[in-house]
């Protein structure tokens, strides 16, 4: 008897175990790993908070000028692999701080060793929506890296 | 267990008739995956061009100071940088010129294609934060890999099953995504804090992606300027949106219609919150908006005057 209107048992079943291994795989950083989300499955964590009052770190760089600027809060000079790098480095320094009061960072880190003029290890703080809509922002600095 | 899976893949009928056994549908189905392949060439193409949402290839060759490599790209670490960047570049045109042409002849083409697509999202994902865009193209292409070979005899309806799994994986991913926005809703209502259901919910939302990018998005200035209850509303609709999904599975009449309102999701998203999502409409748009079941033509808004048809 011709069954090829049923399809390939191998297809039907391989989608369905493909279907559980992806889910497995999403979830296992979720509940039984580290967090960290496995590529390419989703974690289902992005915009799942509305996020509130923010305590950001960064860097503040004063350059020989005086001219004081960050080097990842409106720094346009940035490509986006910078940017990226930046942003998940910072986020640790931070994790870092919330937990130690310190952190380990020098003058000899290979990011600030090509920084020319000092360097101030920062929180910037404030509300996302005043600081879109007025720039302001509150500032702290924890530590002179440089 | 086999026999729920068999219950399972016995249940999508369209009109009395399994929606796996329909020349119509066969034929779209085919003509969809071509413009899968062909898309995917396209994501090939603008990656070595500067006009992308992708990292520039010379900035990815200049940046190995800042590698941290994911799973998928470990191996570049035991090769020169820039031969290793130049043959992911390579592979990812060669393979989707190759299978833009040749999907239906062989297996191992759409292996390639799924094996450079992942090493692109991996080598981007390597620099401190991963991206999300690529994420679905690159698991359609992972589902497409399952397809048989054109000369198989059941290769009609395995083809129209592959699209169906396709289907399946992306509404549930949606579905699962918008429950943890409304879990996260649950969670910052029992903590006292600002959530979803406040007129700044989604404001705040916004302000954030744009204090990191530096960017300011389409609407949001209206958004700070005139916040007001609509604002939720508009917010929760786009999570119940995402939540919802999984639902219309089986329900094939509505699957064009909610492609076209998850790609209009995605386009509220851009436009207020940010992210671009723009790769992802690709999978959606193709398998969802103009899915091959349940409709002998293309038009979306014959779709939409049929749900008022008896």
């Amino acid at each position: 008897m011709d069954k090829s209107h049923l399809g390939s048992k191998v297809v039907q079943y391989g989608v369905s175990a493909f279907i559980c291994l992806y889910f497995f795989l999403a979830f296992y950083p979720k509940y039984l790993g580290n967090q960290k989300e496995i590529i390419p499955f989703a974690l289902f964590n992005l915009y799942t908070f509305i996020p509130y009052d923010y305590s950001n770190f960064d860097l503040q760089i004063t350059d020989s000028c005086g001219e004081a600027y960050f080097l990842m809060y409106k720094n346009d000079h940035l490509n986006a692999i910078e940017r990226k790098y930046f942003f998940a480095w910072l986020n640790k320094i931070g994790e870092e701080y919330r937990q130690n009061k310190e952190v380990k960072l020098d003058s000899s880190h290979f990011i600030i060793e090509n920084i020319e003029g000092k360097v101030d290890l920062v929180r910037i703080s404030g509300d996302y929506i005043e600081t879109f809509s007025t720039k302001s922002y509150q500032i702290e600095i924890l530590k002179q890296i440089k | 267990m086999k026999n729920l899976i068999d219950i399972v893949w016995n249940k999508p009928v369209y009109q009395g008739g399994s929606i796996f056994n329909n020349e119509t549908h066969y034929s779209k189905g085919s003509t969809l995956i071509s413009l899968f392949y062909l898309f995917v060439f396209l994501i090939a193409f603008q990656s070595i061009t500067f006009n992308s949402q992708f990292p520039s290839w010379s900035e990815i060759v200049s940046s190995e100071q800042y590698f941290i490599p994911q799973w998928g790209s470990l191996w570049i670490r035991y090769f020169d940088w820039k031969t290793a960047i130049r043959l992911i570049y390579i592979l990812l045109i060669g393979s989707s010129i190759i299978g833009m042409i040749f999907w239906r002849k062989s297996r191992l083409v759409r292996v390639l294609v799924s094996l450079s697509l992942f090493q692109f999202l991996s080598l981007v994902s390597s620099f401190g934060s991963v991206d999300h865009y690529l994420h679905l193209l690159v698991t359609t292409s992972l589902l497409l890999i399952i397809l048989p070979n054109e000369n198989s005899k059941t290769y009609k309806v395995d083809l129209l099953k592959v699209i169906f799994g396709i289907q399946t994986i992306i509404l549930s991913i949606y579905s699962i995504s918008g429950f943890y926005k409304l879990l996260g809703i649950v969670k910052q209502l029992k903590w006292g804090v600002t959530s979803a259901l406040s007129p700044t919910g989604l404001t705040l939302q916004s302000t954030k992606t744009s204090y990191f990018s530096g960017n300011e998005y389409f609407f949001q200035s209206l958004l700070v300027d005139h916040q007001g209850y609509w604002i939720p509303i508009l917010h929760i609709s786009g999570y119940l949106v995402e939540f919802l999904s999984i639902f219309i599975l089986f329900r094939i009449k509505l699957h064009r219609i909610w492609g076209l309102a998850l790609v209009l999701f995605h386009l509220g998203i851009a436009l207020t919150v940010g992210p671009d999502f723009s790769i992802h409409l690709i999978p959606i748009a193709i398998f969802i908006m103009f899915s091959p079941f349940g409709s002998k033509q293309y038009d979306l808004y014959d779709d939409i005057k049929s749900i008022f048809r008896k």
